[in-house]
C-alpha cells in the first residue's frame, strides 16, 4: 500500500471533512422528515403523514398512473416529503430579521458557534476502525490511497468530543444575551444551567464503559466492547447506557427537557428573536448534537461498527438475512443503523413523555443523576476487577 | 501529529460552513426593513424596560458546582483508564478523594442548594 | 504553525483587555484559551490541550459569562481611570512582563528546546498522566480534593442567605 505525500493526505483530509458535512446534511433532513411522520403516527395527527397523499400536483399524477399500470404507488411511502421541502425552502428564503437593540456581531456569532461546535466533535468520531475504502487504482491522483474511518482518530478521543461539547454552551448563552430581550435572556440562561449540570452525569456515565475498555480512543473502544470484553457495555452497563441517554436528552435540550424551548413559557426560548437562516443553524446543530449523542452512545455501549457481540455472528450468520453477509465485520453501515436507531429513540420519547417541570430537571440531575452515575461508576470498577 | 492536523482542516472547514450558508442564503432571501420587525420581541406589546436585568443567583451557584464536580470528573479520566494498572493503592487514593467531594455533596444537599425554588 | 496559535492567543488576550463589550472581551478570552490548546498540541501534550478546553473554555468561562450576565448594568463605568492610574499601570506592566521574560531566559530548560533538530518528545497519553499523578503527586491529589470541597462550601455560604 502506498503512503501519500502530505498534499495528498491533505486532500484525503478534506474529503473525509466533506463526507462528514454530507452525512450531516443527508442525515439532519432525514430526521425531521422522520420526525414528523412518526410523530403523527405516535401521536395520530394527520398532516404529516397525509401531505402528498397522492391526489393532486405531480404526485397524484404519479399515483394515478402507477394506478393505472397495476402497481401500488411507490411515492405513497413518501408521503409527508413536500413538508420537508416546504420546511427548507422556508428556512433559505425567509427574511433575516435582527432586532434593532441586538448586539449585531454576537448575534451572528451565536449560531455559528453552536455549528461549529457540533462539526468539530466529528473529528474523534470514527466511523469503523481501520480503513474505511481505498481508492481504486484508475483514480487521478489518490489512486490506491486508503481512507480511514475517521478524521482523527485520535488517543483522547473523548476528552476532545466532551471538550468541544462544551463549547455550545456559548452559543445558546450568547444568543439569549445578544439578542437583548426577555424570552430569549431567560431560555438561554435556563437552557446552559441545565446543559451545564447534566454534563456532570454525561461524563461520569461515559467514564464507566472507560474503565471497562480502558480506552479513550474512539475505535478501541468499540472494538474493546464488541470483541474483546464479554459483550457490549450495554450488557454490563444497563444503568449506564439509560443514564446516558437522559442525560443525552438533556444536552440536545430534547423533550423531555426541552426547557429553553417551553413555549407556553419563554415562546420560543432562546432563538426567539432569530429567523431565516440562522434559526436554520441552530435547527441544524441540535439535529447534529443528536446524531452525536447517538453516535456516542453506539459507539460506547453498542458495539459501533459490529453487528453482533459475544461472537454471535458466527453461530447466527446461517440465519441471519443473506444481505447481512456482505459487509464485513466491522462495517460503518452497522454503526449508522445503531445511530438511526437512537435518532428514531429520540423520536419516540418526544412523542410519549411530557414536559418536566423546570426545577424538577435541575433536582433529578443534580440529587439523583450524580449519586447514580458514581454507583454506577463503581459497579463497572467491580466488574473489571473480577470479570475480565 | 497528524490526526491533529486533520482536526485543524475540519475546524477550518467548519468555521467556514455557517459563513458560507448565510451568505448564500443573503443572495436568496428577500429583504424589506421596517422598523416594526426590527422590534424587540415582547407578545405584541411595546417593550417595557431593559431585557438584561439582574438574575437570580442560583445560576451563578449551578455553575460554581458545575466547575468543581467538572473537575472531578476530570480527576476520575486518568483513574478510569488505567484502574487495573492502578490496583488497590489506586482505589484507595480515589476514594479519599471522592470521599471529600461527597462529604461536600452532602453540605450543600443539606444546605438546600441543590434544590431549586 | 506556533505563529499561528501564538497570535491567536495574544490578539485574544489583547482583545479582552481593549474590548469595551464585556461579553465579546470574555469571547475573546475564550479564543485565547483555544490557542493555548493548540500550543499545548504544538507540545505534543494532546492531554493538557483537551483538559484546558474542558475545564477553562467548559467551565470557568461559563461561569465568568454568566457573572458577566448578572452583573450586566447599562450605566457606564463611572469616570475613566485618570492618567496616574493609567500611567501607573502600564509601568507595573512593563515591569512584570520584564521580570516574566527575563525568568523564562535564564531558565535551564530553555536551551534544551532550542537545539535545532531536537527530537520530538513522545505524546502524553493519560495512562502517564495517571501513573504520575497517582504515584508521584498523590499529596497534590488529595489537596486538590480539599481545595475543591473548600470551593464547595465557599460558594453555599456566598450564595445562600440562610444557612
Amino acid at each position: 500500500m502506498p503512503t501519500p505525500t502530505l498534499t495528498q493526505s491533505i486532500v484525503i483530509t478534506l474529503i473525509q471533512c466533506l463526507l462528514v458535512v454530507i452525512f450531516v446534511f443527508v442525515v439532519v433532513p432525514l430526521t425531521v422528515f422522520a420526525e414528523r411522520k412518526v410523530l403523527g403516527h405516535l401521536q395520530q395527527r394527520l398532516g404529516s403523514t397525509r401531505v402528498a397523499s397522492g391526489h393532486v400536483g405531480f404526485s397524484g399524477w404519479m399515483n394515478r398512473t402507477m394506478w393505472k399500470m397495476g402497481r401500488v404507488p411507490v411515492l405513497s411511502y413518501w408521503r409527508g416529503i413536500p413538508g420537508l421541502v416546504g420546511d427548507v425552502l422556508k428556512l433559505i428564503l425567509k427574511e433575516d430579521i435582527m432586532p434593532a437593540k441586538a448586539d449585531k456581531f454576537v448575534f451572528f456569532l451565536a449560531p455559528s458557534i453552536s455549528m461549529v461546535a457540533a462539526i468539530v466533535v466529528f473529528a474523534a468520531i470514527s466511523f469503523v476502525p481501520g480503513t474505511f475504502f481505498t481508492f481504486p487504482a484508475w483514480f487521478p491522483y489518490l489512486g490506491g490511497l486508503p481512507v480511514s474511518g475517521g478524521i482523527a482518530d485520535i488517543n483522547v478521543g473523548l476528552l476532545w468530543i466532551l471538550g468541544v461539547a462544551t463549547v455550545g454552551v456559548y452559543g445558546i448563552v450568547l444568543a439569549g444575551w445578544s439578542s437583548n430581550s426577555k424570552y430569549p435572556l431567560l431560555g438561554g440562561l435556563r437552557s446552559a444551567a441545565q446543559m451545564v449540570s447534566y454534563e456532570v452525569p454525561l461524563t461520569l456515565s461515559l467514564l464507566a464503559p472507560v474503565v471497562l475498555a480502558a480506552s479513550l480512543n474512539f475505535s478501541e473502544m468499540s472494538s474493546r466492547m464488541a470483541t474483546g470484553m464479554p459483550a457490549w457495555a450495554l450488557v454490563p452497563q444497563v444503568i449506564g447506557f439509560l443514564l446516558y441517554l437522559t442525560c443525552g436528552f438533556a444536552e440536545t435540550n430534547r423533550l423531555p427537557f426541552d426547557m429553553p424551548e417551553a413555549e407556553n413559557e419563554l415562546v420560543a426560548g432562546f432563538h426567539t428573536e432569530y429567523s431565516g437562516m440562522k434559526f436554520g443553524l441552530f435547527y441544524l446543530a441540535e439535529y447534529i448534537n443528536m446524531t452525536v449523542v447517538s453516535a456516542l452512545a453506539s459507539a460506547f455501549f453498542l458495539g459501533g461498527p459490529w453487528l453482533l457481540p459475544f461472537g454471535l455472528q458466527g453461530l447466527l450468520n446461517p440465519y441471519l438475512p443473506g444481505f447481512l453477509s456482505w459487509f464485513g465485520q466491522p462495517h460503518a453501515i452497522f454503526f449508522v443503523a445503531k445511530i438511526v436507531f437512537l435518532l428514531f429513540t429520540y423520536i419516540w420519547v418526544r412523542g410519549t413523555i411530557p414536559r418536566y417541570r423546570y426545577d424538577q430537571i435541575m433536582a433529578v440531575g443534580w440529587k439523583y443523576l450524580i449519586p447514580l452515575a458514581l454507583v454506577n461508576l463503581l459497579l463497572a470498577a467491580v466488574i473489571r476487577c473480577f470479570a475480565v | 501529529m497528524r490526526g491533529y492536523a486533520s482536526i485543524l482542516l475540519l475546524i477550518l472547514v467548519a468555521v467556514a460552513l455557517p459563513i458560507i450558508i448565510l451568505n448564500l442564503s443573503r443572495l436568496l432571501r428577500p429583504s424589506w426593513p421596517s422598523a416594526a420587525k426590527y422590534a424587540t420581541y415582547e407578545c405584541g406589546i411595546v417593550t417595557t424596560n431593559e431585557a438584561r436585568e439582574k438574575f437570580s443567583v442560583r445560576y451563578y451557584l449551578v455553575a460554581v458546582m458545575f466547575l468543581v464536580f467538572d473537575v472531578e470528573t476530570v480527576f476520575l479520566m486518568p483513574w478510569a483508564i488505567q484502574m487495573k494498572e492502578l490496583a488497590v493503592f489506586g482505589f484507595i487514593e480515589l476514594g479519599l478523594f471522592l470521599f471529600l467531594l461527597l462529604f461536600g455533596y452532602g453540605y450543600i444537599w443539606s444546605k438546600g442548594a441543590l434544590t431549586w425554588e | 504553525m506556533f505563529i499561528t496559535f501564538a497570535l491567536i492567543t495574544l490578539l485574544g488576550a489583547l482583545g479582552m483587555l481593549l474590548q469595551k463589550n464585556v461579553v465579546v472581551a470574555g469571547l475573546c478570552m475564550v479564543a485565547a484559551f483555544f490557542g493555548v490548546a493548540g500550543l499545548f498540541v504544538l507540545l505534543a501534550n494532546p492531554v493538557a490541550a483537551a483538559l484546558q478546553i474542558i475545564v477553562y473554555t467548559g467551565a470557568i468561562m461559563v461561569l465568568v459569562l454568566f457573572v458577566i450576565m448578572m452583573l450586566n448594568s447599562h450605566e457606564e463605568e463611572a469616570g475613566a481611570a485618570r492618567p496616574v492610574q493609567r500611567w501607573l499601570s502600564l509601568a507595573l506592566i512593563a515591569v512584570l512582563a520584564f521580570a516574566a521574560v527575563k525568568l523564562v531566559l535564564a531558565s535551564a530548560g530553555l536551551n534544551a528546546l532550542a537545539v535545532k533538530g531536537a527530537e520530538m518528545p513522545q505524546a502524553m497519553t493519560l495512562q502517564k498522566v495517571g501513573t504520575t499523578l497517582f504515584a508521584d503527586h498523590l499529596l497534590g491529589f488529595e489537596v486538590a480534593g480539599l481545595v475543591l470541597l473548600a470551593a464547595m462550601i465557599g460558594a453555599v455560604a456566598l450564595t445562600k442567605r440562610n444557612l
